[in-house]
C-alpha cells in the first residue's frame, strides 16, 4: 500500500478524503472529515442522524460543492472532475429508493450504463454483460421483466443497487442501502456489497444498522456533529465509550461476535 | 391502465409505432378528402400532381394541405412536449396547456398581432409567442425547483395560465379591435380553420427545431426517472437539460400557438395513451407521443369539420372533451398513490 503522505498518494490507493469541509448554505455540515476506502474494502459510514454522513457522501459524488479539503481517487482529485468523467469513477446510490416512473427492472438497471454510452451510441455486448452481472450480484435476474411498481421494498432496494453496480465504477457510494429492510434483505444487500468489494472495487455505505455494519464492513468511519470521530475496524470503533458519547446508548460489540447490543442509558 | 404481461413490457412498442404511423398517414389523407366540399381521392391526387380542375387544385394546395400538415405538426409537437415535460418535471399532469405555456405563448402572439408588430415584421409573431412560452416556463421554475410535490406545480401552472388568459383579454380590449370576443375564442381554444401556407412556413421550422432539441434530451429524461441526484451522478448536467427542454418546448409550443392558438390537453393525453405500450422509460414515450398527438389533433380537426354546427367548432372544444376526463382520471390515481 502507498504511503500516508497526502501528496505522495499512490495510484492504487483508492479513495482518500482529507480535511473536507462541506457547508449547506451557511451551516457547516461536515468539518474536516478525513478517511480512506481502499480497493476491495467495504467501509461503513456510521453515526447518529444529522451527523453529516449523507452530506459527506453527496459532496464526494459532486452533488453539493465541497469547501476546503481534498478528496482523491487513486491520487486524482475527485472534486474538480467533469460530470461525465466523475460518472465513470464513482457510482452513487441515493437515499430513499426513488423511482418516478414505473419501468421494467431490466431497463432501470440499464440506466446505469448511460455514462458509458456516447450521445448516439447503442448499448453493446459489454453493456449487456455489465447489466447481467449487476443483476446477478443483487439476485434480481428473475425480476428482469417485472415493472418496478410491482416490487417489494427489498426487491426495489436490490434493483436500485443493481442500477448503481451496472455503472461498473471502481468506487460505489451508497446512502443507506439497507434502510427499512427486514433482516434477511439487510444481509442480502450487505452480501452484495461484499461481492462488489471482492471484485476489487471500493464501497462506502452509509449505514444505521450497527450489527450489519460490524459484520459486513472491513472498517467503519464514525461521524458525529459533522466530524469524523473514529475510523478503524469495527471492534476498534464500536466501543462502549463511543456508543455512549456519540449515540447516547449503552452497549457495545458482544464478546467474540460481531453483534452490537444497545440499550437506553441508565 | 392497460395491464401488460410481465415479459411483454416494452415489446409492444415497435408494432404500436408502425400502427401509429399508418394511423397518422390515414388521418392526414382523410384531412385532404373531408371538408365543406368533399373531394374524391383521385381528385386530390390529381391536384397534388398539378393536374385536374384548378378550383380543386386551389382547395387542395391552399386550404387542405396547410391545414392537414399543421394539424400533424402542431399535434406532434404538443404530444412530444407533453411527454418531455412530464419526464422533466416528473409529473404525470404536466402539459403545455395545464402548466400555462400555451396561454403565455398566445399572449405573446396577441401582443404581436394587435399592436401592429406582426405587420411591420412578420417574424415578430412567432418570436413573441416563443418568448411568451419561455417566460411562462420560467415563471414555473420556482415551483418546479422547490419540489413541493406534483400538485403545487400544477396549481402554479393554473395560475400562470389564468393570468395569461386574462392578459390576452385585456390586450384584445385595449387594441382597436371590434372582434375581440371571437378573437378571444381563437386564442384560448385554437383553430386550424383558414390557415395558409404562410402560417405553415412560419411555424414548421420552429416546430421541427424545438422537437429536435427535445429529442436530444431523451437519455437525460430516462436518468431523471431515478431522481435528480442519481441523474447528476450519471454524468448529466441538469441545468443544461432543463435549458434544452425548456427551449425546445418554448420554440415548439410557441410556434404552434402563434399560428393556431392554444389547443388544450393533447400534450397531456398523448403520453398517457402511449406509456402502457412502452417499457416505462421516458425517452421511449417521446416519439410515439408525437405520433399520437398528431393523430389526435388530426382526428379532432376532422370532427370539427364533420359536426354540423352553425359556426365551425373550435379545436380546443373537441380536445377538452377528450382531455379533461383523462386529467381527472390521472389526478385521482395520483391521490390514491400518494
Amino acid at each position: 500500500m502507498s504511503g500516508r503522505a497526502g501528496a505522495a498518494a499512490g495510484p492504487d490507493e483508492g479513495l482518500r478524503v482529507e480535511g473536507l469541509d462541506v457547508a449547506l448554505g451557511r451551516t457547516a455540515v461536515v468539518r474536516g472529515a478525513s478517511f480512506t476506502a481502499r480497493c476491495g474494502e467495504v467501509v461503513g459510514l456510521i453515526g447518529p442522524n444529522g451527523a453529516g454522513k449523507s452530506t459527506l457522501l453527496r459532496a464526494l459524488a459532486g452533488l453539493v460543492p465541497a469547501g476546503a479539503g481534498a478528496a482523491a481517487w487513486n491520487g486524482r482529485s475527485l472534486l474538480d472532475l467533469a460530470p461525465k468523467a466523475r460518472a465513470r469513477v464513482l457510482a452513487y446510490l441515493p437515499q430513499g429508493r426513488l423511482i418516478h416512473w414505473p419501468m421494467a427492472v431490466q431497463r432501470l438497471v440499464e440506466l446505469g450504463r448511460l455514462p458509458r454510452l456516447g450521445p448516439l451510441g447503442r448499448p453493446g455486448p459489454a453493456d449487456a454483460e455489465a447489466v447481467r452481472a449487476a443483476m446477478a450480484a443483487t439476485d434480481t435476474l428473475h425480476l428482469a421483466w417485472r415493472t418496478t411498481d410491482a416490487l417489494s421494498g427489498g426487491e426495489q432496494a436490490r434493483v436500485l443497487l443493481a442500477r448503481a453496480l451496472a455503472v461498473e465504477a471502481p468506487l460505489l457510494l451508497a446512502d443507506e442501502p439497507t434502510a427499512s429492510l427486514d433482516p434477511y434483505h439487510v444481509l442480502e444487500v450487505m452480501a452484495a456489497l461484499r461481492r462488489v468489494a471482492g471484485r476489487g472495487r471500493a464501497v462506502v455505505a452509509v449505514l444505521h444498522d450497527l450489527t450489519a455494519a460490524a459484520q459486513s464492513c472491513d472498517r467503519l468511519v464514525l461521524m458525529d456533529g459533522g466530524c469524523v470521530v473514529a475510523e478503524g475496524p469495527p471492534e476498534a470503533v464500536l466501543t462502549p465509550g463511543r456508543l455512549r458519547v456519540v449515540y447516547r446508548v449503552d452497549g457495545g460489540l458482544l464478546a467474540g461476535e460481531r453483534m452490537v447490543r444497545v440499550r437506553a442509558l441508565t | 391502465m392497460v395491464a401488460i404481461p410481465a415479459d411483454k413490457v416494452g415489446r409492444l412498442r415497435t408494432p404500436a409505432v408502425l400502427f401509429l404511423l399508418v394511423l397518422a398517414a390515414a388521418t392526414l389523407a382523410a384531412s385532404f378528402v373531408i371538408g365543406p366540399a368533399p373531394l374524391r381521392p383521385d381528385e386530390v391526387f390529381a391536384a397534388l400532381n398539378g393536374r385536374g380542375d384548378p378550383v380543386i387544385a386551389d382547395i387542395v394546395t391552399q386550404i387542405r394541405a396547410p391545414r392537414a400538415l399543421l394539424a400533424v405538426l402542431v399535434g406532434g409537437v404538443l404530444g412530444l412536449t407533453g411527454a418531455a415535460l412530464q419526464g422533466l418535471l416528473r409529473n404525470p399532469l404536466a402539459d403545455p396547456t395545464v402548466i400555462g405555456v400555451s396561454n403565455s405563448a398566445a399572449l405573446g402572439a396577441v401582443v404581436a398581432l394587435y399592436f401592429g408588430l406582426a405587420k411591420t415584421a412578420p417574424l415578430a409573431l412567432p418570436a413573441l409567442a416563443v418568448t411568451g412560452a419561455a417566460l411562462g416556463l420560467a415563471a414555473l421554475a420556482p415551483a418546479a425547483r422547490r419540489g413541493e410535490g406534483p400538485l403545487a406545480l400544477i396549481l402554479t401552472g393554473v395560475a400562470i395560465s389564468t393570468l395569461a388568459g386574462a392578459a390576452i383579454s385585456l390586450a384584445l380590449n385595449l387594441a382597436p379591435n371590434p372582434y375581440a370576443v371571437s378573437e378571444m375564442a381563437f386564442w384560448l381554444l385554437g383553430s386550424l380553420t383558414d390557415r395558409s401556407l404562410q402560417h405553415l412556413a412560419l411555424a414548421a421550422p420552429l416546430i421541427l427545431a424545438g422537437g429536435a432539441l427535445i429529442l436530444s434530451c431523451g437519455r437525460a429524461l430516462d436518468a431523471l426517472a431515478l431522481g435528480e441526484d442519481a441523474a447528476r451522478s450519471l454524468g448529466f448536467d441538469l441545468d443544461r437539460v432543463r435549458l434544452l427542454v425548456v427551449a425546445g418546448a418554448a420554440l415548439g409550443v410557441g410556434a404552434a400557438v402563434a399560428v393556431c392558438g392554444s389547443v388544450g390537453f393533447v400534450g397531456l393525453v398523448a403520453p398517457h395513451l402511449v406509456r402502457p405500450f412502452t417499457d416505462g422509460r421516458p425517452s421511449h414515450a417521446l416519439a410515439p407521443s408525437a405520433l399520437v398527438g398528431a393523430v389526435l389533433l388530426g382526428l379532432a380537426d376532422l370532427l370539427v369539420r364533420l359536426i354540423p354546427t352553425q359556426t365551425e367548432l373550435r379545436l380546443g372544444v373537441v380536445t377538452a372533451f377528450l382531455g379533461a376526463p383523462v386529467f381527472i382520471a390521472v389526478l385521482l390515481r395520483m391521490r390514491r398513490l400518494s
